[in-house]
C-alpha cells in the first residue's frame, strides 16, 4: 500500500489566525455582525472563544459588571462547560453554562407564562393521542396511550391553580412541579420569540452570547436565537462555534451553515493541529460524503498511523 | 428606575397609608405627633433591618385582635384546617409595606426577578413585604404551653403571659416567630377579586435598592455601630468619621496610583528606618530575654520589630484633626472646640459622601461590598431624620438642595461640565422635618403632609393621613401660584402648626399675640401660624387649608363699600356691600351689608370640605346704648376700649365721644373718618408701647375676634 494514501494537505501553524482579527471586529455593541465559526476537532476552537472572550473582558469588564451585564458562554455538556471555565481566564462577567442551565435560569419564576404554555399544549398532545386510541387497535400500546391519557388530564387539572415549577438539571425529581429536559428548551425557545419581555431580558443582559457545539444544540433553540439576532439585530452580537461531525446527541441542527440566516458571518478553521497527517487525511476522506469540508494539518506534523479494528456486535471484554 | 409609591399598613398610627415619593427630593412634614418620624422608622425596619419590629409598633387598634386570636386558641386549639384561617388571620393585622416602582422596558433584566410574568410592558412593578408567622401552629403551641404553666394562678396574680401580645412582646419572641416574607404583588383588577401574591427571594429587592438612614433614634439597627449616637454626641468624634471614610474609601494601599506610589514609598523607608531603630533599642532587652531562656535551643524563632505605618494610624488620635483659621498662623482650634451646628454639618457630609461612595463602589469600598461582580444597585434611597438639628437657619435653608447635589456628585451619576443628571442611577432622598428654615427654599410639590385624623368607623384609633402637596402645587392653578409665593415671603410654618390664623395686616398681626397671651391662656401653648393676608387674597388659600385640614381662624374687615363701589362708613339700610372677596366667595359667601352684620354667630363657624373654619369680621357693637358698625380692626378696637383713658386722651376721639353724646352723629361715620387719617402702621405700634408701659395697661379685644380666638381654643383644646 502506498505510504502517501491519506496524507492530508499540511499549512502553516498561523493558517487560521486572520480569523480571530475578523471575530473581533463582530464582537462590538451594535455591530449586527452575528457569526458562526466552523472549528473541527484540533482547530483551536477553544482557543478562539478564549480569545474573543479576552477581547471582550478587556473592553467591557468594568462596565458589565457595575451593570449586571454578563457575557454569556453556552455549552452542551457539563463537561464541556467545565473544561471552559477551566481554560479560560476566570472573570465575573463571563457566565459559562449547559444550554439547559442558561435555558432554565431564562424562564425560572414566571411559573404563569409556564402554566399557560402547558395549558395550550397538553390538550393538543392529549387531542392527538385520543384520535390514535380510537384508531388503534386493543394491546399493550393501547394500554400505554390509555395511562397516558389518564396522565395528561390529571396534568390539565393539576394546571387549574398557580404552580411554582422547579427543574432538576441532573433530572432526578420526578415531582410534578418539575420540567423534563425537553420541555425546559421548548419553552425557552417559544418564550424567546413568542414574548418581547424575554428578548428585552435576553439581549439587556447578555449583550454577547456565545453557544458551543452549536451543531448539537437543539433545533428548536437555535433557531429561537436566530430569531433573536434578526429581531435584535443592533443589541446582541451572538457568535455560534461548531462542527457538524463532532455529533454526540442526536437533536442537533445537522444543517447548520447551510440553513444559517442570511446577514451572519462564517469563519472556517481549516487547521488540524493535534492530528498526524494520515489521521487528518481519513477525517477528510469521510466528510468527503457530507459535507465536504476539508481540514489540513500542520507543516511539520508527522505522517501518523492509521489502525483500524472490527469488533462483532456482541464481542464481551 | 424609580420608587414611586410606599403602602404602608398596620405600622403604629399609620394604619393605611399612602406616600407618594418625588422622583428626587420628598419632604415629610406636620405637626407635632403626627407620625412623620414613625414613617421613616417604619421604612428602615422594612427595607434595611426586618428584626427590629416590636409588637407595640403594631397599630394599637389591632393589639385586641390579637389578643382575641390568642384567647379562640386557648379556648379550643384550632384544627390544621383553621390553623391557615388563623394564619390570614394574624397576617391581616400584622404591619406590611407595599412598594411601587416604575421602570422602563430596557431595565427589564434588572427587575426580571421582580416581574409578575412576561406580559409586562414597562411600568410600574409592586413587591409586597409582610409580616408573618413563621410556623402559626408552633406559635400557638408555644403559648399555650407557656398560659398553662401560669393558669392556674391567673386568678390571684397577673402573671406573664397575660395574652398573646404579651407573650410576642417578650425578649426576643416577635422576631423568633414573626418574620417578613417578600412576594411580587400584582394588583386586584376588580373590585371583588384579591391581589395575587407570588413569592419573591428577600434578596431581589436588594439588589435594586439600596438604603442608607442618618437617623435621630438610637440603635435602629445591628449594623449602626451602637457607640454613634448621633450628629451632637461628643463621642461622635469627626476623628473617627474620617478615619472611618479613609479606610473604606480613600486607602491607597489596596488600589494605589502613581500618585501614590511616592508616598508610599516615603511610608516604607520610613517604616524601615524606625524598624532598624527600634531593634537597635530593643537589642539590650532582648539579650536580657536570652539570658532567660528564650529563644535558647529548638528552633525557636528569634524576637523583632517591625514598624508599621499606615495613613489610617494617623488619623488615631482625636488631635488629629483640627481647625485652621488662617493659612499664615500657626494657631490651631483642637475638634471639639468647633460649634455643634459645624460639628453636624460635618458630620452629615461626610455620612452622605460615605453612602454615595458605598453606592458607586468607589475605591476600596468595591471589595468590601463582598464580591467585585455586584451589580450597583439602580435606586439609591437615602432617609434623613430632622437634619436641622444643631444647623443654623441659613445652612437649614440650602440645606435640601445640596444635600442632594452631594449624593449624585460622582462621574456616573451627574455630567461634571453640563451638571445634567443621568439617568442609568436614581437618588431619592427623603427627609423628614419639624423646620420651617428646611423647607422655605423647596418646591412645595415635594411636600407631603402628615395628617392627623381622629377615630371614624373605618379607622377605629387617632390615625394619620398623608396629603400629597404634589397634587396642588404641580401644576398649580392660579390662585395656588399666589399663596406659593406668598408662603416663601412669610413662613413655611404653615405646615408645622396646630392652627392658622389669618389676619388683615400689621396692626393685627402686633396685636393679637398680646390678646392671645392675656385672655386665652389655652392657645399660649399651642403652634399657631399666623399669615398676614388681605381679604382680597385669603381665599386663594381655600384649596390648600382644605387639603391639610388644619383648624383655620380668618380675621378679616368688612370692607363696606356704597353703590358706588367707594369706600364708605358702615351704615344699615342704604344698600352698602362689601368688597371682601373672602367674605364673598369663600364663607359666609354673602355681600350685602345687613346680611353679614345680621349674621348669627354660630353661622361664622363652618366645616370646609372637612376643614374646621371660622371667618370672623366686624359685628355691631353696644356703645353708649347705641348699636354701633365698624368697619375695621383699628375702629372695632377703639369702639371696645372706647371710655379706656388711653383712647379718650386722643383728641379726636374725644371729639367724635362728644359728637355723638350730643347730636347723634354717628360714631362709625367719625371713626371711620379718624381711622382713615391714620398712619396704619404707628397705631398699632403706639398700642404696643402703651401695652409695655405699665403692666396694668390693658386693651380689650373687639368681639368679633373675641368670638373668633373662643372657637379657635375650643377646637384646640383635648377632647374630655
Amino acid at each position: 500500500m502506498s505510504e502517501y494514501l491519506f496524507l492530508a494537505e499540511t499549512k502553516h501553524i498561523e493558517q487560521d489566525d486572520d480569523i480571530d482579527v475578523v471575530i473581533k471586529e463582530c464582537l462590538q455593541i451594535g455591530s449586527g455582525k452575528n457569526f458562526i465559526t466552523f472549528a473541527g476537532a484540533g482547530s483551536g476552537k477553544t482557543y478562539s472563544l478564549k480569545k474573543a472572550l479576552e477581547f471582550l473582558k478587556s473592553q467591557h469588564s468594568d462596565n458589565f459588571s457595575r451593570q449586571g451585564k454578563r457575557i454569556a458562554v453556552v455549552t452542551f455538556t457539563n463537561n464541556a462547560a467545565n473544561e471552559i471555565v477551566d481554560r479560560i481566564e476566570q472573570n465575573p462577567i463571563f457566565s459559562v453554562s449547559t444550554i439547559h442551565s442558561f435555558c432554565w435560569s431564562a424562564i425560572t419564576g414566571f411559573n404563569e407564562d409556564i402554566r399557560k404554555w402547558y395549558l395550550e399544549k397538553i390538550p393538543f398532545d392529549l387531542g392527538e393521542l385520543e384520535k390514535k386510541e380510537e384508531k388503534g387497535r386493543a394491546g399493550k400500546a393501547s394500554d400505554a396511550r390509555k395511562r397516558t391519557i389518564t396522565r395528561l388530564k390529571e396534568k390539565i387539572d393539576w394546571l387549574a391553580e398557580s404552580r411554582s415549577f422547579t427543574y432538576d438539571p441532573s433530572g432526578v425529581s420526578s415531582s410534578k412541579n418539575a420540567l423534563s429536559h425537553t420541555d425546559v428548551l421548548k419553552i425557552f425557545a417559544h418564550f424567546l420569540i413568542t414574548k418581547p419581555m424575554m428578548a428585552e431580558v435576553i439581549v439587556n443582559k447578555f449583550p454577547f452570547i456565545f453557544i458551543d457545539e452549536s451543531q448539537d444544540t437543539d433545533k428548536n433553540v437555535i433557531n429561537s436565537f436566530f430569531e433573536l439576532a434578526s429581531m435584535k439585530v443592533n443589541e446582541v452580537v451572538i457568535g455560534l462555534f461548531g462542527d457538524t461531525m463532532q455529533r454526540i446527541f442526536g437533536g442537533g441542527e445537522a444543517e447548520l451553515g447551510k440553513t444559517k440566516p442570511s446577514g451572519w458571518v462564517s469563519f472556517d478553521k481549516k487547521m488540524n493541529h493535534r492530528s498526524a497527517k494520515r489521521i487528518v487525511g481519513l477525517g477528510n476522506q469521510i466528510r468527503d460524503e457530507s459535507d465536504k469540508r476539508k481540514q489540513y494539518a500542520r507543516n511539520g506534523a508527522k505522517d501518523g498511523h492509521i489502525r483500524y479494528f472490527l469488533l462483532p456486535h456482541n464481542v464481551k471484554k | 428606575m424609580k420608587i414611586t409609591s410606599f403602602i404602608l399598613k398596620n405600622y403604629r398610627r399609620l394604619v393605611d397609608v399612602t406616600l407618594v415619593l418625588d422622583d428626587k427630593k420628598t419632604v415629610l412634614v406636620g405637626a407635632n405627633n403626627s407620625g412623620k418620624t414613625s414613617c421613616i422608622s417604619a421604612l428602615h425596619t422594612f427595607l434595611k433591618s426586618p428584626d427590629n419590629l416590636k409588637i407595640r409598633d403594631i397599630s394599637k387598634q389591632n393589639w385586641k385582635e390579637i389578643q382575641n386570636l390568642g384567647k379562640k386558641t386557648e379556648s379550643e386549639f384550632p384544627t390544621s384546617e383553621e390553623m391557615h384561617e388563623r394564619a390570614d388571620d394574624l397576617a391581616k393585622l400584622l404591619p406590611s409595606l407595599d412598594i411601587d416602582i416604575t421602570a422602563d422596558v430596557s431595565d427589564a433584566y434588572k427587575v426580571r426577578d421582580i416581574l409578575p410574568d412576561l406580559e409586562w410592558r414597562g411600568g410600574t412593578l409592586s413587591v409586597r413585604i409582610a409580616y408573618e408567622a413563621v410556623d402559626i401552629s408552633k406559635l400557638f403551641r408555644d403559648f399555650i404551653d407557656a398560659k398553662n404553666v401560669v393558669s392556674g394562678h391567673n386568678a390571684k396574680v397577673n402573671l406573664w403571659p397575660k395574652d398573646l401580645c404579651d407573650y410576642l412582646e417578650k425578649g426576643q419572641n416577635l422576631s423568633k416567630y414573626i418574620r417578613q416574607k417578600h412576594y411580587i404583588l400584582s394588583r386586584k383588577q376588580a373590585p371583588n377579586a384579591s391581589d395575587i401574591l407570588q413569592p419573591l427571594k428577600s434578596d431581589a429587592l436588594k439588589k435594586l435598592i439600596r438604603v442608607d438612614v442618618i437617623s435621630e433614634q438610637r440603635g435602629l439597627g445591628a449594623e449602626d455601630n451602637t457607640e454613634q449616637k448621633g450628629p451632637y454626641s461628643e463621642k461622635q468624634r469627626l476623628n473617627k468619621l474620617l478615619r472611618e471614610y479613609y479606610d473604606r474609601i480613600l486607602n491607597p494601599e489596596d488600589f494605589p496610583e502613581e500618585k501614590d506610589l511616592k508616598v508610599l514609598g516615603q511610608q516604607q523607608e520610613l517604616e524601615e528606618g524606625f524598624t532598624n531603630r527600634l531593634n537597635e533599642q530593643f537589642k539590650d532587652p532582648f539579650e536580657e530575654l536570652k539570658n532567660m531562656g528564650y529563644p535558647g535551643i529548638g528552633g525557636n524563632p528569634t524576637v523583632e520589630i517591625a514598624a508599621k505605618i499606615s495613613g489610617t494610624d494617623a488619623l488615631q488620635k482625636s488631635s488629629s484633626v483640627r481647625y485652621r483659621f488662617d493659612k499664615d498662623e500657626e494657631e490651631f482650634l483642637p475638634e471639639s472646640y468647633l460649634g455643634l451646628g459645624y460639628q453636624n454639618l460635618i458630620y452629615l457630609t461626610f455620612r452622605l459622601l460615605e453612602f454615595r461612595d458605598k453606592w458607586m463602589r468607589v475605591g476600596k469600598s468595591a471589595l468590601i461590598e463582598g464580591k467585585l461582580e455586584e451589580m450597583i444597585e439602580p435606586i439609591h434611597l437615602v432617609l434623613l431624620e430632622e437634619p436641622e438639628v444643631n444647623l443654623h437657619a441659613q445652612v437649614q435653608q440650602v440645606f435640601v438642595s445640596k444635600a442632594y447635589s452631594t449624593l449624585r456628585n460622582h462621574p456616573n451619576l451627574c455630567d461634571k461640565s453640563t451638571k445634567i443628571d443621568k439617568p442609568d442611577y436614581q437618588t431619592q432622598l427623603l427627609i423628614s422635618t419639624h423646620s420651617s428654615h428646611i423647607i422655605n427654599n423647596i418646591d412645595f410639590k415635594d411636600l407631603r403632609y402628615f395628617k392627623r385624623n381622629n377615630a371614624n368607623e373605618s379607622i377605629l384609633m387617632d390615625h394619620t393621613f398623608i396629603a400629597n402637596m404634589s397634587e396642588l402645587f404641580s401644576k398649580p392653578k392660579e390662585a395656588l401660584l399666589f399663596v406659593r409665593k406668598h408662603l416663601k415671603l412669610t413662613h413655611c410654618d404653615i405646615f408645622f402648626a396646630d392652627g392658622i390664623i389669618f389676619v388683615e395686616g400689621q396692626a393685627e398681626r402686633l396685636l393679637v399675640p398680646e390678646f392671645i397671651t392675656q385672655n386665652f391662656s389655652g392657645l399660649t401653648n399651642k403652634y399657631i401660624s399666623m399669615l398676614e393676608v388681605s381679604g382680597a387674597h385669603t381665599h386663594k388659600y381655600k384649596e390648600l387649608v382644605e387639603k391639610l385640614g388644619i383648624v383655620t381662624l380668618v380675621m378679616t374687615d368688612i370692607d363696606s363699600v356704597n353703590s358706588d363701589k367707594k369706600s364708605c362708613a358702615p351704615e344699615r339700610g342704604v344698600e352698602q356691600k362689601s368688597n371682601n372677596d373672602t367674605l364673598k366667595k369663600w364663607h359666609p359667601k354673602k355681600e350685602l351689608l345687613e346680611d353679614l352684620v345680621d349674621l348669627a354667630e354660630s353661622g361664622h363657624a363652618t366645616i370646609s370640605e372637612g376643614a374646621l373654619l371660622y371667618i370672623a369680621y366686624q359685628k355691631p357693637m353696644e356703645v353708649l346704648g347705641k348699636e354701633v358698625l365698624s368697619r375695621t380692626f383699628e375702629d372695632a378696637l377703639i369702639l371696645a376700649n372706647f371710655e379706656n383713658e388711653y383712647f379718650q386722651r386722643k383728641a379726636k376721639i374725644k371729639e367724635a365721644k362728644a359728637d355723638f353724646e350730643k347730636n347723634g352723629e354717628p360714631l362709625s361715620k367719625s371713626l371711620y373718618q379718624y381711622v382713615q387719617g391714620l398712619k396704619k402702621g404707628d397705631f398699632a405700634f403706639d398700642c404696643l408701647f402703651y401695652l409695655a408701659d405699665n403692666t396694668n395697661n390693658k386693651l380689650t379685644p373687639p368681639e368679633y375676634m373675641r368670638d373668633g380666638l373662643k372657637w379657635l381654643e375650643t377646637q384646640l383644646s383635648p377632647k374630655v
